[in-house]
């Protein structure tokens, strides 16, 4: 089973190709405007290298955020269009839960709390502990505001984020009153770590996430106007 | 040749595919209109977020429709502006992955010149070159304007409005009358019975100089005033519940946009042997009675769009790419293509002879 | 030469489009490079006319028309000039996605009607401007923030 995943979350966008678990080639790259330009450009030249060649991809893989609206959007639609003319499969998984499955590969850490950047002063954050080879959601998704976005969560988790270095000047009093170590809390979800957690998935039978990016926030915050 | 249009410009995420720039083989619109009314006008969130969901389950069906499999399309188009950025990036997105996908070109179009092209997508209509020179009213909920076409592709400005688009003074009317969004079908109907003249509701119309050519003056429409005019005459004279004027104030208030318009397409009109009328507001049927009345009276052929090429649509996107008489170029480089929310028509500025 | 921007309380009193356009224009010439101008008042306080005189004070050239359907409208004159219309904007992060930030960083005059709606996403240095009509129809007034 050969895969071409997707990851735009954040600034920082990546793509592999990946089989049985091996990365075979993977690209990264920073989007400064609107998420369209480079991701295509990277995808149109990968597409054209031996090993990424269309006709042996079996499958499209995605992180569905939350981050960037027009990242997520830009990358869940590329490839679905890529699926679409042969029905081949295209699997979605948050990227909060890629970055805590990279986690637990790479350290003995039993619970991971990531956050994430939601603006106006507020923080998204949800939790995992280390289950039988996949991450087992230990909390809700939560909207936080800054200043108590450490609160309510059991001491010893180990805390990361794809936005830290924005948060940093925001909460790192709060870092610090929470006893957190944030020196080394910088993760960025990445295509690779994407897929790793989707071939563990689905070794074990788990179906993709619905197909769409993970907003948290509604579409609308003012009221109808009549 | 086969092209699949994809249009993601504002709330309609629509595909369509389109054979020699004419036959139309399939188009489905998923309308967001519904989803967007409770907040009286189109709100940018919720066009992405739909568009994202539906653009695929429309494209597939859009295939299917067409019965034809996908190596038999031959050209992706997409509507790269203008419109809300937020929206066109999901099409262009969808053209950009099947265009690597079907190793097809890309073109790119401009959502006004393709409300233009809709006018031929009445197998009626002539050749577009042979319907040259053409004087075209573009009346949208974004758009209005009257351009003259000397030959397709080569576009003159003649006239357009200074504030508000007419699908615009449709919508902020029937929110002053409480007839809901979108303002135009609600005050078409609600106008049916009513008086056109009971009420005079003023006409914006005003010339300055052509900021193309200083020498030639530009005919302006104004719909802001027209807006003012209804606010205070409802502030003197409050609607109640069940209000018998209420048909006479929507067919005042329409004859007002109508006649502004019918007016100053009589004022463009030189010679031209075809007028065509495209955009959502075309679809007004007052606006069809009275730009057919002026049609026979000035005796020019009325070009006009059959009712679901109207509104926002891939068709017309598909068939702007796919006609030969156009000759729409393919991207240089279509991975490149971004999406401009500011996009006009590209007129053509060298000739002196503006009007 | 540039003359500084007026302070904060200072107030313009205009009767007809004319004048209003001659307080856009006296403005203009005070602004920097990049600025961003927070237009604030009600439907018909004459936010849109004021546009219309910046416009021309930017060498802007064709109608300054209603940004309502595409929320963002381009001109370029002698210099940039951005203009903006929030109504619909539902949330400040509904802005981002609109490129908000993007046009921050480049030069020109960036003009936004209801600008409350962008929140803290706007930035420090942004001039508001307060637009009424006055009881008194026909006077109107534009109070810098």
């Amino acid at each position: 089973m050969k895969r071409l995943i997707l990851e735009q979350s954040t600034r920082s966008g990546s793509l592999a190709v990946m089989e049985e678990g091996r990365s075979l080639l993977s690209r990264a790259w920073t989007e400064d405007r609107f998420h369209t330009q480079q991701m295509f450009g990277v995808l149109a030249e990968v597409l054209a290298v031996e090993v990424a060649r269309l006709e042996t991809l079996d499958s499209f893989g995605v992180g569905l955020g939350p981050g960037s609206y027009s990242g997520m959007r830009m990358a869940l639609t590329a490839v679905r269009g890529l699926a679409l003319p042969s029905e081949r499969e295209v699997y979605g998984v948050s990227s909060a839960e890629a970055l805590a499955w990279d986690e637990f590969q790479r350290t003995s850490a039993d619970r991971v709390m990531v956050l994430g950047d939601a603006r106006r002063e507020r923080c998204w954050r949800v939790g995992y502990e280390r289950g039988n080879g996949l991450p087992v959601r230990c909390t809700e998704w939560e909207l936080v505001p800054q200043v108590d976005c450490f609160s309510g969560v059991p001491p010893g988790a180990r805390w990361v984020s794809p936005d830290w270095e924005r948060l940093a000047p925001q909460i790192g009093a709060a870092a610090s009153r929470a006893a957190v170590d944030w020196a080394d809390a910088v993760r960025i979800p990445t295509a690779e770590a994407v897929g790793g957690l989707i071939e563990a998935r689905q070794r074990v039978g788990v179906a993709s996430d619905p197909l769409e990016p993970l907003y948290l926030h509604p579409a609308v915050t003012v009221a109808p106007r009549y | 040749m086969i092209v699949l249009g994809i249009e993601t410009s504002c709330d309609e995420t629509s595909a369509a595919l389109v054979r020699a720039g004419r036959e139309v083989l399939s188009q489905v619109i998923f309308s967001q209109v519904a989803l967007h009314r409770p907040y009286g006008g189109v709100v940018p969130e919720i066009a992405s977020r739909n568009h994202v969901e539906k653009i695929m389950p429309v494209i597939s069906e859009a295939r299917a429709q067409a019965g034809l499999d996908w190596d038999r399309i031959d050209r992706i188009a997409v509507t790269s502006g203008p419109g809300l950025a937020s929206a066109l990036m999901i099409g262009v997105a969808a053209a950009k992955s099947l265009s690597l996908r079907l190793q097809r070109p890309l073109v790119a179009i401009n959502h006004i010149e393709a409300h233009l092209y809709s006018a031929f997508l009445d197998p009626a209509a002539p050749d577009p070159a042979a319907a040259c020179p053409l004087l075209v009213l573009i009346v949208s909920g974004g758009h209005t304007c009257l351009v003259r076409m000397s030959k397709p592709g080569v576009y003159r400005l003649i006239g357009q409005t200074i504030d508000d688009a007419a699908g615009e003074a449709f919508d902020k009317g029937a929110n002053l009358l409480g007839l809901g969004y979108p303002g135009g079908p609600a005050i078409d109907r609600a106008a049916q019975n009513g008086n056109t003249q009971a009420i005079r509701f003023p006409r914006g119309l005003t010339r300055r100089p052509h900021h193309h050519d200083p020498t030639h003056d530009l005919l302006c429409l104004s719909f802001s005033g027209l807006k003012t005019s209804l606010l205070y005459h409802l502030k003197d004279h409050p609607l109640v519940p069940g209000d018998s004027r209420l048909a006479d104030l929507a067919a005042s208030y329409q004859e007002a946009i109508v006649d502004s318009l019918v007016r100053r397409t009589d004022d463009a009109l030189r010679d031209e042997p075809y007028l065509a009328v495209v955009g959502g507001v075309s679809l007004n049927r007052r606006l069809r009675e009275q730009m057919t009345a002026l049609a026979a009276r000035r005796r020019v052929r009325l070009l006009m769009a059959p009712p679901t090429f109207c509104a926002d649509n891939a068709a017309m996107i598909a068939g702007l790419a796919g006609s030969p008489a156009f000759a729409k170029q393919p991207e240089r480089l279509p991975m490149d293509l971004d999406v401009d929310p500011s996009l006009e028509l590209n007129f053509n500025l060298s000739s002196a002879t503006l009007t | 030469m540039k003359t500084d921007f007026p302070v904060a309380g200072t107030l313009y009193e205009t009767k007809t489009p004319e004048e209003t356009w001659a307080v856009a224009e006296q403005l203009a010439a005070c602004l920097p490079v990049r600025a961003v101008l927070a237009l604030h008042g009600e439907l018909g306080a004459g936010k849109t006319c004021f546009v219309q005189g910046l416009a021309r004070a930017l060498g802007i050239l064709r109608p300054i028309t209603s940004p309502t359907f595409t929320l963002v409208q381009e001109y370029r004159g002698s210099r940039r000039l951005v203009h903006m219309d929030l109504y619909r904007i539902g949330s400040p992060d509904e802005l981002l996605h609109l490129g908000f930030e993007d046009y921050l960083q480049e030069d020109g005059v960036l003009a936004i009607e209801w600008a409350e709606r962008a929140g803290d996403l706007l930035p420090p240095d942004t001039r508001h401007l307060y637009f009424a009509l006055q009881a008194d129809q026909g006077r109107h007034t534009i109070r810098i923030g």
